[in-house]
């Protein structure tokens, strides 16, 4: 790790009274809250306004690995990673698959989590926990991955001062601290710090690399001479992955059960509208600038390998420093690389514990009172971040790669979500089978020697296909 | 019809050549242009026809 620090000691206090102020709104959300109930705890009594919502939303569904991973991807694959663009728009269109049909079932029947839902809409235990089981499953690994590059900036910024433990039980301290004060009012509005710190770092930093190393166009002969191969023509198998990943993403992350708690949260529909209005127009304002932002450095900074390109935006930032100001805007970087990741692990966390409180203990403690549950699923989220800590530490590289199939298999609870809302004579036992057979399909090419990706496409893909023929066939012949 | 409208990202597919125009290949023009097609009807759809996508009985 470098000894030098990137962030200035001014950089450093302004971190520092940023992680602050979030303690400090983890309080003002324990003021704020009207009652001891999960309703109240985990959807923040479901009256947020559109401000809220749509940051919340925001934030949450742009994490670290938007900043960092999107711009690694762009650096090696061009513009092929305009796919990042499109599948971020594609998850709102995900959301208007159940959505307008979910939300007023969820605010008749006070919904909670994912699992409320399933379990309403299907009366099956066994599939409920199973949903609830793969979803505790995601988001974990969501967590882990968020824990661990925490870690990471944290050390490369300050120069080593913060090491990558300290860094992760550092942030996760003060993330836990503020999500138990106040559920998800504090979530929720600490990820419109988060959602606002993005945006504008984003802008900012936009605004800096096209000044300092020119446009696409003045840069188009570097990008011939040093990065020929990113110009080439696109080939059926570039095709294939596209839709590929734009069908992954599309089932897999606007079911993530962060999303859908944030969709029962809203205080009305008209909130929830306009904040999906304003999701779709993001992407456009934030993964296509970093997309850009990547292939310019990809012309500049070439040869880079996969850890080098993902920090790629700080590279170049950081060749800048000579020009005055520059330490500031490094700053705005890091707070905002800070802020996505943050965002997304509390949202991920409170789901997990709703998940647990809402889904598994209360069915087993039916009589527990309201203030009960809160303070079962408040012990359960320092639990749960003790053993992510504990994971992201120490969890051997060999299984790394198990945490990155999350959304493989998250994809698989898509069909019992959207299928459910529509088809109204639709069985669990549909529902489960196919949910079993779409599983066990993605296990067999991810576990397998055969290929992850067969004919070019995701074992989750495939999976899924599984998935939607299975309840098409059972639901078919079962007539 | 609208419950369909995911299809459209069929069209973001990139299928044209990458002559250069602009720093920017000629298939990422068409794929944006198709994004953001795609994104212009995803707001008509939760702006104008929302109600037409709840269901009848709640």
């Amino acid at each position: 790790m470098n000894n030098e620090a990137l962030l200035s000691t001014t950089g450093i206090w302004f971190l520092v009274a940023y992680l602050s102020s979030l303690i400090l709104i983890g309080f003002a959300g324990k003021i704020a809250s009207k009652e001891d109930t999960l309703k109240d705890f985990y959807l923040g009594g479901k009256g947020f306004g559109v401000g809220v919502l749509f940051l919340t939303m925001y934030a949450t569904q742009y994490s670290g690995n938007s900043l960092i991973g999107f711009a690694g991807s762009a650096y090696r694959n061009g513009w092929f990673f305009l796919v990042g663009v499109t599948f971020m728009i594609a998850i709102v269109g995900g959301y208007l698959l159940y959505a307008p049909k979910l939300y007023p079932i969820s605010k008749k029947h006070g919904f909670i989590t994912v699992g409320d839902y399933i379990s309403f809409r299907y009366n099956s235990t066994l599939l409920t926990y199973l949903v609830v089981g793969i979803s505790i499953f995601a988001l974990s690994n969501y967590m882990l991955t968020n824990l661990k590059a925490i870690g990471y900036i944290l050390e490369y910024v300050t120069g080593g001062a913060i090491d990558f433990m300290w860094g992760i039980i550092f942030m996760s301290i003060i993330m836990v601290i503020y999500e138990t004060l106040g559920g998800m009012r504090s979530v929720a509005w600490t990820d419109a710090i988060q959602g606002v710190l993005l945006f504008v770092g984003v802008i900012i930093i936009f605004s800096v690399i096209m000044i300092h190393y020119g446009s696409l166009e003045e840069n188009t002969t570097l990008f011939l001479q040093n990065q020929p191969q990113l110009f080439a023509d696109i080939t059926l198998t570039n095709q294939i992955t596209w839709l590929s990943i734009l069908i992954l993403i599309f089932f897999g992350i606007s079911v993530y059960p962060q999303a859908i708690q944030r969709i029962y949260s809203a205080k009305n529909e008209i909130t929830l509208r306009r904040s999906l209005s304003l999701m779709i127009i993001m992407p456009l304002l934030t993964t296509l600038p970093l997309v850009i932002i990547a292939i310019i450095g990809s012309a500049h900074f070439p040869g880079l390998d996969k850890t080098g390109s993902e920090g790629i935006v700080l590279l170049m930032l950081h060749k800048l420093t000579n020009i005055e100001g520059m330490s500031i805007v490094i700053t705005i970087f890091v707070a905002a690389a800070v802020a996505a990741i943050m965002s997304t692990v509390d949202s991920a966390m409170l789901a997990i514990a709703s998940l647990f409180t809402q889904d598994i203990y209360h069915k087993h403690h039916p009589k527990a009172s309201q203030k009960r549950l809160t303070y079962v699923g408040k012990i359960f989220s320092w639990f749960i971040m003790a053993f992510m800590v504990v994971l992201a530490i120490n969890l051997p590289s060999t299984i790394w790669w198990l945490i990155q199939i999350k959304l493989e298999i998250l994809v698989h609870i898509a069909p019992a979500i959207m299928l459910g809302v529509h088809f109204k004579k639709l069985s669990y036992k549909s529902i489960l089978y196919g949910l079993i057979v779409g599983v066990s399909f993605t296990l067999l090419f991810l576990l397998t020697p055969l290929p992850s990706k067969p004919f070019g496409f995701h074992a989750g893909v495939i999976g899924l296909l599984f998935n939607f023929l299975t309840i098409y066939l059972h639901n078919h012949f079962k007539k | 019809m609208l419950k369909f409208s995911f299809l459209l990202l069929i069209l973001t597919i990139p299928f044209l050549n990458s002559d250069i125009y602009y720093g920017v290949p000629l298939w990422a023009y068409a794929s944006l242009g198709a994004t953001i097609l795609y994104a212009v009807i995803l707001v008509f759809i939760i702006e104008k026809k929302w109600h037409s996508l709840k269901d009848k009985h709640e």
